[in-house]
Protein backbone atom coordinates (compact mmCIF):
# COMPACT_ATOMS: atom_id res chain seq x y z
CA UNK A 1 0.00 0.00 0.00
CA UNK A 2 2.70 2.28 0.69
CA UNK A 3 4.72 2.09 -2.63
CA UNK A 4 1.31 2.54 -4.00
CA UNK A 5 0.30 5.65 -1.98
CA UNK A 6 4.06 6.90 -3.39
CA UNK A 7 3.27 6.18 -6.94
CA UNK A 8 0.13 7.81 -6.87
CA UNK A 9 1.55 10.95 -5.30
CA UNK A 10 4.13 11.27 -7.68
CA UNK A 11 1.59 11.18 -10.33
CA UNK A 12 -0.53 13.57 -9.09
CA UNK A 13 2.78 15.84 -8.53
CA UNK A 14 3.96 15.36 -12.08
CA UNK A 15 0.49 16.15 -13.86
CA UNK A 16 0.86 19.50 -11.44
CA UNK A 17 4.10 20.18 -12.84
CA UNK A 18 3.28 19.07 -16.57
CA UNK A 19 0.14 21.04 -16.40
CA UNK A 20 1.44 24.15 -15.26
CA UNK A 21 5.24 23.80 -17.73
CA UNK A 22 2.50 22.79 -20.81
CA UNK A 23 0.13 26.63 -19.98
CA UNK A 24 3.74 28.22 -19.45
CA UNK A 25 5.04 27.35 -22.35
CA UNK A 26 1.88 27.38 -24.63
CA UNK A 27 -0.30 30.23 -22.86
CA UNK A 28 -3.50 30.55 -23.18
CA UNK A 29 -3.41 34.15 -24.01
CA UNK A 30 -1.38 34.09 -26.77
CA UNK A 31 0.31 37.36 -28.50
CA UNK A 32 -2.03 36.67 -31.43
CA UNK A 33 -2.85 40.50 -30.85
CA UNK A 34 0.28 41.80 -31.79
CA UNK A 35 0.14 40.66 -35.63
CA UNK A 36 -3.02 43.16 -35.80
CA UNK A 37 -0.10 45.92 -35.34
CA UNK A 38 1.86 45.41 -38.54
CA UNK A 39 5.80 46.64 -38.69
CA UNK A 40 4.50 49.65 -40.13
CA UNK A 41 2.17 50.89 -38.03
CA UNK A 42 4.78 49.92 -35.13
CA UNK A 43 7.20 52.46 -36.49
CA UNK A 44 5.06 55.32 -37.17
CA UNK A 45 3.97 54.89 -33.52
CA UNK A 46 7.82 54.41 -32.29
CA UNK A 47 7.98 58.13 -34.46
CA UNK A 48 5.59 59.40 -32.29
CA UNK A 49 6.67 58.07 -28.61
CA UNK A 50 10.22 59.22 -30.07
CA UNK A 51 9.21 62.63 -31.00
CA UNK A 52 6.94 62.81 -27.82
CA UNK A 53 9.85 62.59 -25.35
CA UNK A 54 12.76 64.26 -27.28
CA UNK A 55 10.40 67.19 -27.57
CA UNK A 56 7.93 67.62 -24.47
CA UNK A 57 10.56 65.45 -22.05
CA UNK A 58 13.38 67.09 -20.09
CA UNK A 59 14.66 64.22 -19.34
CA UNK A 60 15.81 62.69 -22.63
CA UNK A 61 17.10 65.49 -24.58
CA UNK A 62 19.31 64.38 -27.75
CA UNK A 63 22.91 64.31 -27.02
CA UNK A 64 24.71 65.62 -30.25
CA UNK A 65 28.45 64.26 -29.75
CA UNK A 66 30.40 63.63 -32.87
CA UNK A 67 33.12 61.52 -30.95
CA UNK A 68 30.69 59.65 -29.32
CA UNK A 69 28.51 59.22 -32.53
CA UNK A 70 30.87 57.69 -34.21
CA UNK A 71 32.09 55.40 -31.87
CA UNK A 72 28.60 54.09 -31.14
CA UNK A 73 27.75 53.66 -35.44
CA UNK A 74 30.98 51.40 -35.51
CA UNK A 75 29.53 49.46 -32.72
CA UNK A 76 25.48 49.02 -33.68
CA UNK A 77 27.06 48.41 -37.47
CA UNK A 78 29.08 45.74 -36.23
CA UNK A 79 25.97 43.79 -34.54
CA UNK A 80 23.41 45.02 -37.21
CA UNK A 81 25.85 43.56 -40.01
CA UNK A 82 25.23 40.37 -38.01
CA UNK A 83 21.10 40.53 -37.47
CA UNK A 84 19.77 38.48 -39.82
CA UNK A 85 16.17 38.36 -41.29
CA UNK A 86 15.58 42.14 -39.59
CA UNK A 87 12.14 43.94 -40.44
CA UNK A 88 12.97 46.96 -38.89
CA UNK A 89 15.25 49.99 -39.48
CA UNK A 90 17.34 50.54 -36.31
CA UNK A 91 17.27 54.41 -35.29
CA UNK A 92 19.73 54.47 -31.65
CA UNK A 93 20.25 57.67 -30.00
CA UNK A 94 22.38 58.86 -27.17
CA UNK A 95 19.95 60.71 -24.47
CA UNK A 96 21.41 63.17 -21.71
CA UNK A 97 20.42 61.33 -19.33
CA UNK A 98 22.56 60.21 -16.13
CA UNK A 99 20.83 57.13 -15.70
CA UNK A 100 22.76 53.41 -16.14
CA UNK A 101 20.48 52.64 -18.63
CA UNK A 102 19.21 51.49 -22.44
CA UNK A 103 15.68 51.43 -23.29
CA UNK A 104 14.02 49.79 -26.51
CA UNK A 105 10.97 51.98 -27.84
CA UNK A 106 8.65 50.87 -30.31
CA UNK A 107 9.84 50.38 -33.99
CA UNK A 108 13.53 49.59 -33.62
CA UNK A 109 14.01 52.47 -32.16
CA UNK A 110 16.78 52.36 -29.05
CA UNK A 111 18.04 55.55 -26.71
CA UNK A 112 21.58 55.08 -25.16
CA UNK A 113 21.60 57.06 -21.74
CA UNK A 114 24.71 59.20 -20.85
CA UNK A 115 25.11 57.19 -17.36
CA UNK A 116 25.42 54.10 -19.43
CA UNK A 117 27.90 55.49 -21.50
CA UNK A 118 30.13 56.83 -19.01
CA UNK A 119 29.52 53.65 -16.66
CA UNK A 120 30.83 51.01 -19.91
CA UNK A 121 34.78 50.25 -19.08
CA UNK A 122 34.62 48.54 -22.77
CA UNK A 123 33.27 49.93 -25.75
CA UNK A 124 32.09 46.01 -25.71
CA UNK A 125 29.79 46.54 -22.79
CA UNK A 126 27.84 49.23 -24.36
CA UNK A 127 28.09 47.09 -27.38
CA UNK A 128 26.21 43.75 -24.53
CA UNK A 129 23.45 45.99 -23.53
CA UNK A 130 22.51 47.36 -27.21
CA UNK A 131 22.66 43.32 -28.19
CA UNK A 132 20.26 42.99 -25.50
CA UNK A 133 17.83 45.99 -26.72
CA UNK A 134 18.07 44.74 -30.13
CA UNK A 135 16.77 41.34 -29.30
CA UNK A 136 13.82 42.80 -27.48
CA UNK A 137 12.93 44.85 -30.63
CA UNK A 138 13.41 41.84 -32.92
CA UNK A 139 11.24 40.02 -30.63
CA UNK A 140 8.89 42.65 -30.73
CA UNK A 141 8.56 42.45 -26.92
CA UNK A 142 7.60 46.56 -26.85
CA UNK A 143 4.59 46.43 -28.43
CA UNK A 144 3.93 43.28 -26.56
CA UNK A 145 4.14 44.87 -23.50
CA UNK A 146 2.06 48.29 -24.55
CA UNK A 147 -0.68 45.80 -26.08
CA UNK A 148 -0.78 43.71 -22.86
CA UNK A 149 -0.83 47.10 -20.39
CA UNK A 150 -2.93 49.27 -22.41
CA UNK A 151 -5.03 47.03 -24.97
CA UNK A 152 -5.25 47.13 -28.83
CA UNK A 153 -7.32 49.74 -28.67
CA UNK A 154 -5.45 52.58 -27.29
CA UNK A 155 -2.37 51.64 -29.77
CA UNK A 156 -4.32 51.59 -32.76
CA UNK A 157 -6.01 54.50 -31.27
CA UNK A 158 -2.49 56.52 -31.26
CA UNK A 159 -1.05 55.57 -34.85
CA UNK A 160 -4.56 55.93 -36.47
CA UNK A 161 -5.44 59.40 -34.76
CA UNK A 162 -2.10 60.43 -32.90
CA UNK A 163 -4.12 62.46 -30.18
CA UNK A 164 -2.01 63.81 -27.74
CA UNK A 165 -2.67 62.98 -24.56
CA UNK A 166 -2.58 58.82 -25.35
CA UNK A 167 0.36 59.54 -27.04
CA UNK A 168 2.08 60.97 -23.88
CA UNK A 169 0.28 57.85 -22.08
CA UNK A 170 2.02 55.48 -24.22
CA UNK A 171 5.58 56.73 -23.81
CA UNK A 172 5.37 56.69 -20.33
CA UNK A 173 4.01 53.38 -20.15
CA UNK A 174 6.79 52.24 -22.82
CA UNK A 175 9.56 53.84 -20.62
CA UNK A 176 7.85 52.94 -17.09
CA UNK A 177 7.04 49.13 -17.53
CA UNK A 178 9.13 46.26 -17.22
CA UNK A 179 9.85 42.99 -19.87
CA UNK A 180 8.71 39.91 -17.77
CA UNK A 181 11.32 37.61 -17.43
CA UNK A 182 10.80 34.78 -20.08
CA UNK A 183 11.04 38.26 -23.01
CA UNK A 184 14.62 38.92 -20.66
CA UNK A 185 15.74 35.98 -20.78
CA UNK A 186 15.03 35.33 -24.26
CA UNK A 187 16.85 39.23 -24.99
CA UNK A 188 19.78 38.16 -23.33
CA UNK A 189 19.75 34.43 -25.24
CA UNK A 190 19.14 36.39 -28.36
CA UNK A 191 22.18 39.07 -27.21
CA UNK A 192 24.59 36.34 -26.76
CA UNK A 193 23.91 34.94 -29.74
CA UNK A 194 24.39 38.42 -31.49
CA UNK A 195 27.60 39.58 -29.82
CA UNK A 196 29.45 35.71 -30.90
CA UNK A 197 28.43 36.12 -33.80
CA UNK A 198 30.06 39.61 -34.05
CA UNK A 199 33.04 38.47 -32.93
CA UNK A 200 32.48 40.60 -29.24
CA UNK A 201 32.79 38.23 -26.57
CA UNK A 202 30.18 37.59 -24.35
CA UNK A 203 31.62 37.78 -20.92
CA UNK A 204 31.45 41.53 -21.49
CA UNK A 205 27.71 40.97 -20.69
CA UNK A 206 28.78 39.37 -17.35
CA UNK A 207 31.56 42.30 -16.46
CA UNK A 208 29.05 44.90 -17.33
CA UNK A 209 26.25 43.07 -14.88
CA UNK A 210 29.21 42.43 -12.18
CA UNK A 211 30.49 45.63 -11.90
CA UNK A 212 26.96 47.29 -11.89
CA UNK A 213 26.02 44.91 -8.62
CA UNK A 214 29.08 45.85 -7.34
CA UNK A 215 27.97 49.83 -7.58
CA UNK A 216 24.45 49.06 -6.47
CA UNK A 217 25.39 50.12 -3.01
CA UNK A 218 27.45 53.30 -4.18
CA UNK A 219 24.92 55.02 -6.27
CA UNK A 220 21.70 53.27 -6.36
CA UNK A 221 19.07 55.86 -7.69
CA UNK A 222 21.35 56.32 -10.89
CA UNK A 223 21.07 52.21 -11.82
CA UNK A 224 17.68 52.00 -13.27
CA UNK A 225 18.91 48.84 -15.42
CA UNK A 226 19.44 46.80 -12.26
CA UNK A 227 15.45 47.87 -11.37
CA UNK A 228 14.49 46.88 -14.55
CA UNK A 229 16.23 43.84 -15.30
CA UNK A 230 16.38 41.19 -12.17
CA UNK A 231 18.35 38.39 -11.49
CA UNK A 232 21.24 39.83 -11.73
CA UNK A 233 22.70 36.71 -10.74
CA UNK A 234 21.56 34.19 -13.33
CA UNK A 235 22.29 36.69 -15.93
CA UNK A 236 25.76 36.83 -15.31
CA UNK A 237 26.20 32.94 -14.47
CA UNK A 238 24.60 32.77 -18.25
CA UNK A 239 26.93 35.23 -19.83
CA UNK A 240 30.04 33.51 -18.55
CA UNK A 241 28.42 30.05 -18.97
CA UNK A 242 27.84 30.42 -22.62
CA UNK A 243 30.05 28.44 -25.19
CA UNK A 244 30.97 30.32 -28.11
CA UNK A 245 32.01 27.87 -31.47
CA UNK A 246 34.95 26.29 -31.73
CA UNK A 247 37.82 29.26 -33.22
CA UNK A 248 35.58 31.94 -31.72
CA UNK A 249 38.26 34.92 -31.62
CA UNK A 250 37.23 38.29 -30.30
CA UNK A 251 37.89 41.11 -31.69
CA UNK A 252 38.23 44.75 -30.02
CA UNK A 253 36.83 48.05 -31.17
CA UNK A 254 39.68 49.74 -32.73
CA UNK A 255 39.09 53.01 -31.54
CA UNK A 256 40.15 54.46 -27.89
CA UNK A 257 37.24 53.98 -25.29
CA UNK A 258 38.57 56.64 -23.42
CA UNK A 259 38.85 59.08 -25.56
CA UNK A 260 35.41 58.72 -26.22
CA UNK A 261 34.23 59.05 -22.24
CA UNK A 262 36.64 62.12 -22.20
CA UNK A 263 34.67 63.46 -24.76
CA UNK A 264 31.68 63.58 -23.28
CA UNK A 265 33.12 65.63 -20.31
CA UNK A 266 34.64 68.07 -22.85
CA UNK A 267 31.45 68.33 -24.08
CA UNK A 268 30.05 69.92 -20.68
CA UNK A 269 33.16 71.90 -20.17
CA UNK A 270 32.35 73.31 -23.13
CA UNK A 271 28.91 73.87 -21.96
CA UNK A 272 29.50 75.11 -18.68
CA UNK A 273 30.36 78.84 -19.22
CA UNK A 274 26.96 79.02 -20.93
CA UNK A 275 24.93 78.33 -17.57
CA UNK B 1 -9.56 7.61 -9.97
CA UNK B 2 -10.58 4.02 -9.04
CA UNK B 3 -13.95 2.97 -8.52
CA UNK B 4 -14.94 -0.13 -6.16
CA UNK B 5 -16.21 -2.69 -8.25
CA UNK B 6 -17.94 -4.06 -4.63
CA UNK B 7 -16.15 -7.54 -5.22
CA UNK B 8 -16.72 -8.36 -1.46
CA UNK B 9 -12.70 -8.46 -1.17
CA UNK B 10 -11.52 -8.18 2.30
CA UNK B 11 -7.86 -7.19 2.56
CA UNK B 12 -6.32 -8.54 5.17
CA UNK B 13 -5.97 -6.81 7.97
CA UNK B 14 -8.47 -4.37 7.18
CA UNK B 15 -12.14 -3.90 8.49
CA UNK B 16 -14.73 -5.32 5.92
CA UNK B 17 -15.97 -3.14 3.51
CA UNK B 18 -20.04 -2.37 4.27
CA UNK B 19 -22.38 -2.56 1.07
CA UNK B 20 -25.12 -0.60 0.12
CA UNK B 21 -27.74 -2.18 1.51
CA UNK B 22 -25.92 -2.26 5.10
CA UNK B 23 -26.29 1.28 4.88
CA UNK B 24 -28.82 3.63 6.64
CA UNK B 25 -29.84 6.43 4.72
CA UNK B 26 -28.39 8.47 7.13
CA UNK B 27 -25.23 7.54 7.32
CA UNK B 28 -25.31 7.64 3.32
CA UNK B 29 -26.86 11.85 3.96
CA UNK B 30 -24.05 12.44 5.92
CA UNK B 31 -20.96 10.56 3.77
CA UNK B 32 -22.55 12.83 1.03
CA UNK B 33 -22.74 16.07 2.75
CA UNK B 34 -19.16 15.75 3.11
CA UNK B 35 -18.49 16.75 0.23
CA UNK B 36 -21.97 19.41 -0.87
CA UNK B 37 -20.65 20.96 2.64
CA UNK B 38 -17.34 22.10 0.99
CA UNK B 39 -18.99 23.75 -2.02
CA UNK B 40 -20.69 26.10 -0.17
CA UNK B 41 -17.78 26.53 2.54
CA UNK B 42 -15.59 27.14 -0.25
CA UNK B 43 -17.95 29.80 -1.86
CA UNK B 44 -17.84 31.53 1.85
CA UNK B 45 -14.11 31.20 2.14
CA UNK B 46 -13.28 33.36 -1.14
CA UNK B 47 -11.24 35.31 -1.30
CA UNK B 48 -10.08 33.45 1.85
CA UNK B 49 -10.10 29.87 0.78
CA UNK B 50 -8.40 28.61 4.24
CA UNK B 51 -12.04 28.83 5.78
CA UNK B 52 -13.07 25.65 3.39
CA UNK B 53 -10.82 23.57 4.65
CA UNK B 54 -11.71 24.38 8.82
CA UNK B 55 -14.91 23.51 7.84
CA UNK B 56 -13.59 20.40 6.56
CA UNK B 57 -12.01 19.70 9.30
CA UNK B 58 -15.11 20.39 11.51
CA UNK B 59 -17.44 18.60 9.67
CA UNK B 60 -14.86 15.36 10.30
CA UNK B 61 -14.86 15.73 13.49
CA UNK B 62 -18.49 16.17 14.47
CA UNK B 63 -19.09 13.22 11.73
CA UNK B 64 -15.83 10.63 12.49
CA UNK B 65 -17.59 8.79 15.47
CA UNK B 66 -20.97 8.23 13.66
CA UNK B 67 -19.91 5.38 11.18
CA UNK B 68 -16.69 4.34 9.20
CA UNK B 69 -18.48 4.73 6.19
CA UNK B 70 -18.91 8.62 7.29
CA UNK B 71 -15.52 9.01 8.52
CA UNK B 72 -14.32 7.78 5.04
CA UNK B 73 -16.00 9.98 3.41
CA UNK B 74 -15.85 13.16 5.39
CA UNK B 75 -11.55 12.45 5.50
CA UNK B 76 -11.40 11.79 2.13
CA UNK B 77 -13.20 15.50 1.37
CA UNK B 78 -10.93 16.67 3.89
CA UNK B 79 -8.30 15.26 2.48
CA UNK B 80 -9.34 16.13 -1.13
CA UNK B 81 -9.26 19.52 -0.49
CA UNK B 82 -5.78 20.43 1.09
CA UNK B 83 -3.83 20.51 -2.39
CA UNK B 84 -6.76 22.81 -4.08
CA UNK B 85 -6.91 25.01 -0.77
CA UNK B 86 -3.21 25.57 -1.04
CA UNK B 87 -3.10 26.71 -4.63
CA UNK B 88 -5.90 28.64 -3.81
CA UNK B 89 -4.29 30.44 -1.10
CA UNK B 90 -1.08 30.84 -3.26
CA UNK B 91 -2.66 32.27 -6.27
CA UNK B 92 -4.84 35.07 -3.95
CA UNK B 93 -1.56 35.44 -2.58
CA UNK B 94 0.84 35.83 -5.46
CA UNK B 95 -1.82 38.05 -7.28
CA UNK B 96 -2.20 40.23 -4.60
CA UNK B 97 1.42 40.67 -4.16
CA UNK B 98 1.82 41.18 -7.95
CA UNK B 99 -0.82 43.85 -7.58
CA UNK B 100 1.10 45.70 -4.85
CA UNK B 101 4.56 45.73 -6.30
CA UNK B 102 3.58 46.73 -10.06
CA UNK B 103 0.40 48.90 -9.16
CA UNK B 104 -1.19 49.53 -12.58
CA UNK B 105 1.67 47.99 -14.60
CA UNK B 106 -0.16 44.27 -15.21
CA UNK B 107 3.74 43.14 -16.24
CA UNK B 108 4.17 41.12 -13.10
CA UNK B 109 1.40 38.86 -14.32
CA UNK B 110 3.99 36.70 -16.94
CA UNK B 111 3.51 33.84 -18.32
CA UNK B 112 4.92 31.83 -14.94
CA UNK B 113 1.91 33.47 -13.19
CA UNK B 114 -0.32 32.66 -15.80
CA UNK B 115 0.51 28.97 -16.18
CA UNK B 116 0.03 28.68 -12.30
CA UNK B 117 -3.61 30.58 -12.75
CA UNK B 118 -4.36 27.93 -15.72
CA UNK B 119 -3.21 25.11 -13.40
CA UNK B 120 -4.91 26.45 -10.05
CA UNK B 121 -8.37 26.44 -12.20
CA UNK B 122 -8.13 22.91 -13.98
CA UNK B 123 -7.31 21.82 -10.28
CA UNK B 124 -10.34 23.24 -8.88
CA UNK B 125 -12.01 21.66 -11.91
CA UNK B 126 -11.08 18.45 -11.41
CA UNK B 127 -11.68 19.01 -7.89
CA UNK B 128 -15.27 19.93 -8.51
CA UNK B 129 -16.23 17.51 -10.95
CA UNK B 130 -15.08 14.21 -8.68
CA UNK B 131 -16.44 15.80 -5.15
CA UNK B 132 -19.76 15.77 -7.64
CA UNK B 133 -19.32 12.30 -8.52
CA UNK B 134 -18.02 11.25 -5.09
CA UNK B 135 -21.11 12.80 -3.13
CA UNK B 136 -23.42 11.14 -5.57
CA UNK B 137 -21.54 7.89 -5.33
CA UNK B 138 -21.95 8.36 -1.11
CA UNK B 139 -25.64 9.17 -1.57
CA UNK B 140 -26.45 5.45 -2.58
CA UNK B 141 -23.81 3.63 -0.18
CA UNK B 142 -20.95 3.53 -2.74
CA UNK B 143 -16.87 4.28 -2.23
CA UNK B 144 -15.39 6.52 -4.57
CA UNK B 145 -11.86 6.50 -4.20
CA UNK B 146 -9.80 9.48 -5.36
CA UNK B 147 -5.67 9.17 -6.71
CA UNK B 148 -4.00 9.03 -3.79
CA UNK B 149 -6.02 10.57 -1.63
CA UNK B 150 -8.53 7.49 -1.98
CA UNK B 151 -6.09 5.31 -0.68
CA UNK B 152 -4.76 7.05 1.97
CA UNK B 153 -8.02 7.60 3.63
CA UNK B 154 -8.72 3.84 3.39
CA UNK B 155 -5.36 3.21 4.87
CA UNK B 156 -6.03 5.19 8.07
CA UNK B 157 -10.17 4.35 8.61
CA UNK B 158 -10.31 1.42 7.51
CA UNK B 159 -6.94 -0.37 8.48
CA UNK B 160 -7.24 -2.64 11.79
CA UNK B 161 -5.02 -1.68 14.50
CA UNK B 162 -3.99 -3.77 17.25
CA UNK B 163 -5.43 -2.47 20.61
CA UNK B 164 -8.10 -0.53 18.43
CA UNK B 165 -11.23 -0.29 20.76
CA UNK B 166 -10.41 -1.35 24.13
CA UNK B 167 -10.25 1.90 25.85
CA UNK B 168 -13.86 2.67 24.90
CA UNK B 169 -14.33 -0.69 26.72
CA UNK B 170 -15.47 0.58 30.38
CA UNK B 171 -15.39 -2.40 32.78
CA UNK B 172 -18.90 -1.88 35.57
CA UNK B 173 -17.64 -3.37 39.27
CA UNK B 174 -18.96 -3.67 42.03
CA UNK B 175 -18.71 -1.27 45.01
CA UNK B 176 -15.89 -2.04 47.30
Amino acid sequence: MGQKLLRDLFILLAAFGAIWSFFYFFPVFPDEEIFEISIENEEQLGELVVEELLGNEPDFAELNNPTLDSALKMICDRLLQQVELTDYDFHIKIVDNEMVNAVTLPGGHIFVFKGLIEFSEHPEEVAAVLAHEIGHVQKRHVVKKLVKELGLAIITGVITGGDPVLITEVSRSALSTFFDRKQESEADRYALKLLEKSNISPTAMAAFFRRLKQQNGINHESLEILSTHPHTNSRIKASLEYKTHEGFEAKKFEFDWDKVRDSLYASNEFESPDE
Amino acid sequence: MEQNTFSQQVHAGYHSLPQPDELTTREKEDAMGAYLMMFAALAAGLPLPIINLIAAVIYYFVNKSKSRFVRFHSLHSLYAQIPTTIMNAALVFWTVRNLVSCGESFSCFDDFYIGYFWTVVIANILYFVFSIIAAVKARKGQFYYFIFFGKLTYEQVYRIIEGEGEKQQAVNKPPV
